[in-house]
């Protein structure tokens, strides 16, 4: 899959070429606007990282593992991914290192495997996208958007408990 | 709103590690924190300009163009009226780009697009829909966690193909109804008020 941008990429510069673009031009005022871009998210992007590393050492998280765990066995569900659920749309990295450890622990073809790369494949990182974004675009108040965008989260949540099975 | 989500991260979290006993850590951990964020977002530097150049070669060339073109009609009815032709072109991009799973090149085109779309302080509905729709997931090929499925030596990595494509509609299905909904109800309330 890293080889079909490698073509891609070369696709671009060959097109370019082919359609008379001053390519190392264009190449270097996009990156230009990119470090612009950059700057103009890092204080929203500084500020949601903060708030995330605030929530994972607080042990909310461990709190809502305990309350909500013995609610999905009973429903069925292996209980031990709800903590990548959670931590899902808070952190990319964390969410996919709990996968690798899910993975690791019971196997890439058990349930607990299976679910929860499941879960981290069929979800974005929430907060982060959102920092991203609403910072680039100066937007404070965000409307619906939040309570839409985890409604979205969990609905693909209970989607993947359902069809899980699938890939087994 | 962002403000208020902020807020109640920080005092809750705050709160809770005072009252469990692991306020020192709390202090340490933040700190490090803000070390780390800075690191990412250094990284993330990178790509962005990397992204953001190959960007401007492909829209010199045209090629955003022809391709907003092409997904003119679904992509209108979603966002709306309102959306300036570049606005269009950058949401196609970063829209394709992100279900080929290339989400560091989608970043910049997202980000060109939310700002085209955006008037002033508050969020309007294009741009609800669009983050929404980002934020669903739209990804056709879960490329990452299949490598990581083979990796670890499962039997058949990418069996979770369909599942998670399953998973991602539904999420993006419930993203498109439910901000059309409240957009909905929000243009009823606002018609209400003389």
């Amino acid at each position: 899959m890293n080889s079909l941008m490698t073509v891609l990429l070369l696709a671009v510069f060959v097109f370019g070429a082919w359609k008379n673009v001053p390519v190392a031009q264009s190449f270097m005022t996009g990156a230009r606007e990119g470090m612009d871009t950059a700057l103009q998210i890092l204080p929203s992007l500084f500020c949601m990282l903060i708030a995330v590393a605030a929530l994972r050492t607080s042990g909310i998280l461990e709190e809502a593992v305990a309350l909500l765990s013995p609610l999905l066995q009973r429903c069925g569900i292996p209980a031990d991914v709800l903590p990548l659920f959670l931590m899902r749309p808070l952190s990319g990295s964390a969410s996919l290192a709990m996968a690798g450890e899910l993975m690791a622990t019971f196997g890439p073809d058990s349930p607990q495997g299976i679910l929860g790369a499941i879960l981290c494949a069929s979800a974005e990182t929430l907060f982060y996208v959102l920092a991203v974004y609403a910072g680039a675009a100066g937007v404070r108040k965000t409307g619906y958007l939040i309570p839409c965008a985890l409604l979205t989260w969990l609905m693909g949540g209970a989607a993947a408990a359902l069809v899980w099975p699938l890939a087994e | 709103m962002t403000d208020r989500i902020f807020l109640w991260m920080m005092v809750l979290s705050l709160c809770l590690s005072v009252f469990s006993g692991n306020g020192g850590q709390m202090a340490a951990d933040l700190l490090k924190a803000a070390q780390q964020a800075l690191e990412t977002v250094w990284n993330m530097a990178g790509g962005l300009m990397f992204f953001s150049g190959m960007m401007m070669i492909l829209r010199d060339a045209g090629v955003m163009e022809k391709w907003a073109a092409w997904l003119k009609k679904p992509l209108g009815r979603l966002l709306g009226k309102g959306v300036s032709d570049e606005g269009m072109q950058y949401a196609a991009m970063n829209l394709t780009a992100n279900m080929l799973g290339m989400g560091n090149a989608a970043t910049p085109m997202g980000i060109r697009a939310v700002q085209c779309m955006a008037k002033g302080e508050k969020i309007n509905h294009a741009m609800c829909m669009f983050l929404v729709i980002n934020i669903s997931s739209v990804q056709l090929l879960p490329t990452t966690l299949i490598s990581m499925r083979a990796a670890m030596g499962a039997e058949n990595p990418a069996k979770i193909v369909l599942p998670v494509l399953i998973a991602s509609t539904v999420s993006t299905v419930t993203g498109i109804i439910s901000c059309k909904v409240m957009a909905a109800v929000q243009g009823r309330k606002a018609g209400m008020r003389p």
